[in-house]
Formats: C-alpha cells, sequence, structure tokens
C-alpha cells in the first residue's frame, strides 16, 4: 500500500502556498543573521566587559522581575480562572492591557507613577527611594509588561483543568489552602512552567519600557537588548553576535515553554 | 447521628425534605434531571440551598445563618467518575484524607495501606491511577472515601461506568461498606436498591414523589417512575365502590386493599399479564384498553409492546400473526386476578 500526503480533511490545497510564505517570512531573517554572524569572533564578542555586563544584568533583572510575576500573578490568575463575581471581564481586559500597549507608552506610564512628581515618586522620594533610572526601575518595567503573559496563560490551564479534583479534595477534608497546595498546584505545573517561562523571556526581552522608565546606563539599567541597539552604531558585530546570542535564548526558552497538555 | 435534609433551590425547581437514620442506606432514585445530583450537592457543601437546613449527626451544616463548609462536614462523595488525582500514587490518593486531617505521614499511609486492604486492591499501591483499570480505580476511591471516615457517604451511581462483570465484583463490597453506615446511594438500577438500601426515596421534578421500605416501593408503586423501575404498568385514578376509575372514564377492577371511597389510588399490573388482541374479544370479565402501538422493544425471548405508558410482553409470533407494529391499533386485556389495586 502506498501512502500520500494528503492535507487534513476540508483544507483546501492552496493554503499551504500562503503557509510556506509565512514560515519563510519568519525564517528567512533568522537565516540571515546566523549567515552573517562572525563566527570566529563570536565567543570574544559575546564576553567583552560590556556584554557581559548586560548579559549578568538582564538575568539578574528578569530573574527578579519572574519572581515577582509568579508571586503577584499566580494568585490573580487564580481569582480570574476561578471567581464567578461580576466584572471580572474588565478585570482581565486590564490585565491584558499591557500585552498590546506600545512598550514606549508603558515606560511614559511608568515614569508618571513612579517618576519624579510622578503619582508614587514624590511620596517614595520622601522615604529617600529614588526608583526611576535604577535597576529596580528596570525590573519594574520588565514585570509591568510581563505579567500578562504569566496570567493569561496559566488562567488558561486552570480552567482547562476544571474544578472537579478541588471538589473531591473538599469532600475529603482539605481545607482551600491544602487543595491548592496538593491539587491544584501540582496539576497545573506543567502550565504553570511554561507560563513562568513565557513571563522570563518577556521580561529578558524588554526594550521599550526599560530605556524610557530606567535610561540605558552601563551595569545599572543597560540589559542586553540595549546593549545591542547601542553596540548596533558603535560595533555592527557585537550587535549582530549579542542578537545571536538572544535567539539561542529564545530557542531554548520555546523548547521548555512549548505548549502541553495538561493532566486530567 | 442522622441527616435531615429539608432544602428548595428555586433556580432548579427543587424542593426536598429527606431523612436518613444512623446507620441506614437511603437508595435515591428518579429520571434525569430529578435532582438526585441536586440533592448530593447540598448535602456535600458543593451547593447552598435558598432556603432550608441540612442538619447531619445533630449538627446544623446549612441553614439561614450557619455555613459548614464542604471541607468540614466529614461527607464523603463518590461519583462515577473515580477521580482519583492523577498526580498521585494509589497508595497517596488514600492517604489524602488522613493527610488533610492532620495525621503523619506513616500514619497516614498506614491507614491507606489498611483501606487498600479491605478493599482488595493492596497490590496496586505503588501504581498510577492512569495504570490500573475502571472497576480497580473505583475500588481505590471508595478507599479514599472511607479514608476520610466520613459520617455520611454519599454514592453518586458508582457502577454505573463499569463493566457487567465488575459491578458483580464490586456490588458485594459496596454492601457490605454500605451496611453500618449512613449512605445515600444515587442508583438508576433497582438490584442495588433491593440488595444495599433500607429506604428508596424516588425523586421526580425536583420533588419526593414516593418513599419507603424498597420491597415495598418496587412491588406497590404509587409514582410513574417507581414502576418503571419495577418493570411495572401503573394507572392512576379514583377509587369508587369495587373499582378503580380513570381521568378519561376508563374503569379497572382487580384485587384491592385498604382503598377508600373517592380517594386517589393505583392500579398496578405485570407486562407479561397483558394479553393483546387485534379487536376486543369479549366473554370473561377482563379489563380492556384499547390503545396505539408507540414503539415495538425485542427482549430476547419475548416482545415488548409499548403504547403510551403502558407496556405488554409477547412472543415473536404473537408479533408476527397480529402484525404487530408501531401505529398498530389493538386492545390490551388484563385479568381482574392480575391487577392489584391499592391506595396512591
Amino acid at each position: 500500500m502506498t501512502r500520500r500526503t494528503v492535507p487534513a480533511a476540508g483544507l483546501p490545497g492552496w493554503v499551504v502556498v500562503p503557509a510556506a510564505v509565512a514560515v519563510l517570512f519568519v525564517a528567512l531573517p533568522l537565516v540571515a543573521m546566523a549567515v552573517q554572524v562572525p563566527w570566529p569572533d563570536f565567543w570574544s564578542l559575546i564576553t567583552s566587559e560590556s556584554a557581559l555586563t548586560a548579559l549578568g544584568l538582564s538575568l539578574r533583572t528578569a530573574g527578579a522581575s519572574t519572581v515577582v510575576c509568579v508571586v503577584l500573578g499566580v494568585p490573580l490568575a487564580l481569582v480570574l480562572a476561578r471567581s464567578e463575581r461580576r466584572g471580572l471581564g474588565l478585570l482581565r481586559s486590564l490585565v491584558i492591557l499591557p500585552m498590546v500597549l506600545p512598550p514606549v507608552v508603558a515606560g511614559i506610564a511608568l515614569l508618571q507613577t513612579f517618576g519624579r512628581g510622578g503619582l508614587l515618586g514624590e511620596r517614595l522620594e520622601l522615604l529617600g527611594l529614588q526608583v526611576a533610572f535604577s535597576t529596580v526601575a528596570v525590573v519594574i518595567a520588565q514585570t509591568f509588561v510581563a505579567l500578562p503573559f504569566l496570567v493569561i496563560s496559566l488562567e488558561g490551564t486552570l480552567r482547562t483543568a476544571g474544578t472537579r479534583y478541588e471538589r473531591v479534595a473538599a469532600t475529603l477534608g482539605a481545607s482551600p489552602s491544602t487543595a491548592l497546595r496538593r491539587i491544584t498546584v501540582p496539576l497545573v505545573l506543567p502550565g504553570l512552567v511554561s507560563a513562568t517561562v513565557l513571563a522570563f523571556a518577556r521580561a529578558l526581552g524588554e526594550f521599550g519600557a526599560t530605556i524610557t522608565f530606567a535610561g540605558s546606563l552601563q551595569g545599572v539599567t543597560r540589559t542586553l537588548p540595549l546593549e545591542v541597539y547601542l553596540q548596533r552604531e558603535v560595533d555592527p558585530d557585537a550587535a549582530v553576535a549579542l542578537s545571536a546570542l538572544l535567539v539561542m535564548v529564545a530557542l531554548v526558552v520555546i523548547v521548555v515553554a512549548r505548549p502541553r497538555r495538561v493532566a486530567r | 447521628m442522622s441527616l435531615r435534609v429539608a432544602a428548595a433551590l428555586e433556580s432548579r425547581g427543587f424542593d426536598v425534605d429527606l431523612t436518613v437514620a444512623a446507620g441506614e442506606t437511603v437508595a435515591v432514585m428518579g429520571p434525569n434531571g430529578a435532582g438526585k445530583s441536586t440533592l448530593l450537592d447540598v448535602v456535600a457543601g458543593v451547593l447552598r440551598a435558598d432556603e432550608g437546613t441540612v442538619t447531619l449527626a445533630g449538627q446544623e451544616l446549612a441553614g439561614p445563618h450557619t455555613w459548614v463548609p464542604a471541607h468540614r462536614r466529614r461527607v464523603a462523595l463518590l461519583s462515577q467518575d473515580p477521580l482519583l488525582f492523577p498526580h498521585l500514587s494509589v497508595r497517596d490518593n488514600v492517604a489524602f484524607a488522613p493527610r488533610a486531617a492532620g495525621s503523619g505521614r506513616r500514619s497516614a499511609r498506614e491507614a491507606a495501606y489498611s483501606w487498600l486492604e479491605r478493599l482488595g486492591v493492596r497490590e496496586l499501591a505503588g501504581r498510577r491511577p492512569h495504570q490500573i483499570s475502571g472497576g480497580q480505580a473505583q475500588r481505590v476511591a471508595l478507599a479514599r472515601a472511607l479514608a476520610a471516615e466520613p459520617t455520611l457517604l454519599l454514592l453518586d451511581e458508582p457502577m454505573a461506568a463499569l463493566d457487567v462483570d465488575v459491578v458483580r465484583e464490586l456490588r458485594p463490597l459496596l454492601r457490605e461498606v454500605t451496611a453500618a453506615r449512613s449512605t445515600v446511594l444515587v442508583t438508576h438500577d433497582p438490584l442495588d436498591a433491593l440488595l444495599m438500601a433500607d429506604q428508596v426515596v424516588i425523586l421526580e421534578g425536583g420533588r419526593v414523589v414516593e418513599q419507603g421500605q424498597v420491597h415495598d416501593v418496587l412491588t406497590r408503586p404509587r409514582s410513574t417512575f417507581a414502576a418503571r423501575v419495577a418493570g411495572l404498568n401503573l394507572l392512576r385514578g379514583t377509587w369508587r365502590g369495587d373499582r378503580l376509575v380513570l381521568a378519561d372514564g376508563a374503569e379497572v377492577f382487580g384485587g384491592s386493599q385498604g382503598c377508600v371511597e373517592g380517594a386517589a389510588a393505583v392500579a398496578v399490573f405485570a407486562p407479561r399479564a397483558v394479553s393483546v388482541f387485534a379487536s376486543a374479544p369479549g366473554g370473561s370479565p377482563r379489563n380492556e384498553f384499547a390503545v396505539v402501538l408507540s414503539e415495538v422493544e425485542s427482549r430476547g425471548d419475548v416482545v415488548r409492546l409499548h403504547a403510551g405508558d403502558l407496556a405488554a410482553d409477547v412472543t415473536p409470533r404473537a408479533v408476527t400473526q397480529l402484525g404487530l407494529e408501531p401505529g398498530a391499533a389493538v386492545v390490551f386485556s388484563v385479568k381482574a386476578a392480575e391487577i392489584a389495586i391499592h391506595p396512591a
């Protein structure tokens, strides 16, 4: 018996053409970059002092904002997925807003909040805290843009998992906190890991909000994407090498965070 | 040590008053949508009634001013889907309730082993839920529910999803487990009710329409549903002197017991007591019902004819001889001696 590959049932054959164009559209720039990376100097380019400083800062700030995202985002996702109160739809839209907002606008909004003369900035200043243009500002900017990714992704997982097991746990005498710890979280763990990695990736790539709200001070606020942008003018080879580094990180993220089936 | 539910939920048209004595098993039967699951949810504390109270062993669990959450009720629920926690081993599933109640890891495990042993599935302790069969999973789920040492056990069609062979094995076990426990058992199978329950409650449209000893209800049904479960025909009417007069004026003669003049009563007879004729036979005193067949159903060596709420069992030969098919107009005839009439 011979096997032929046929499109899935009901799919017109011509859709393959634009689909292939789409794949090329995404793949070609990556190939172009890979071709032009000065591979012999790659190692020395990504281990230059400024690159290492930026990479270190990026990993620390993205790590910190990921922790904040998990601490604040998991409870928010639980509320959105499990509460039946009215007005949650509105709340959800509000939470997703940073996902669709131009990052520069996010940066401006954060300046209006935490910057000099901002809503909270003045009070913070009275306490001797200056947030804008500090490493803390980088973490705030990254958290602001990454939080919705974690919340929305985890909320979907929680909804898919349903509440049947929590009900059983309750009839077995488990308090809501026990059920959360021993049933809900373990059941959605794969989804939680994906959501966390997604938030980390978004934080790591943050550029617009960071440069607006935190500036670009080497070792303090200049993360890897900012360093790439800066090097583009000074040393294009370094910019390409660092970009390749970020692509590799992104690939690792996709492998770790690819959608998985939730245990049922 | 008894359960009393008197609760109403307007949105579901649910209004039930029900008592389960300590150690007693009550079977709850009724058509789909009768409110059986609502009843269990209200008792388990998963659903809150608009009004009324739920009292268990002298403690008010739900009322106008009280609400004990599900996890503090000591009411365990086993449904047709075992819902074993997929990320825990069989042993840890069963140890879950003791752990939640504050037992240490070791004593919770010992309790789990002992319950698994009692239910004959100790050798599965190390497996994951996806590695065991449906029947085994239901045994484990039962062990898990019992390990919570509930004051009340709720069983929601616990064997509905299992193969006949597995049911045969599991039924004696459930019977043993429910014998000394206050249990509410929702079931579709009259055999479950007969073998396990002391009382049966028939729910219809969110109300209790009938309740009593299982044997009485199944042999002398007063509700249409109970009659159907018992495989009997049931006709409602009013007792007039020596006969039952139906709403359409038809008269039914039969052996009667305790009927009161002018009061509602029901006539009950088995489908096999019905003879079928192409036209009214006359002769000996019989009850005759002119009907139009709605369904003809093969049941092994007999053929069951349905005509509205009435059923008759005939031989396959009679079906060909009389040309019995849906739409055919025939006469159902029943000897008075085959009909029992009792108060509704």
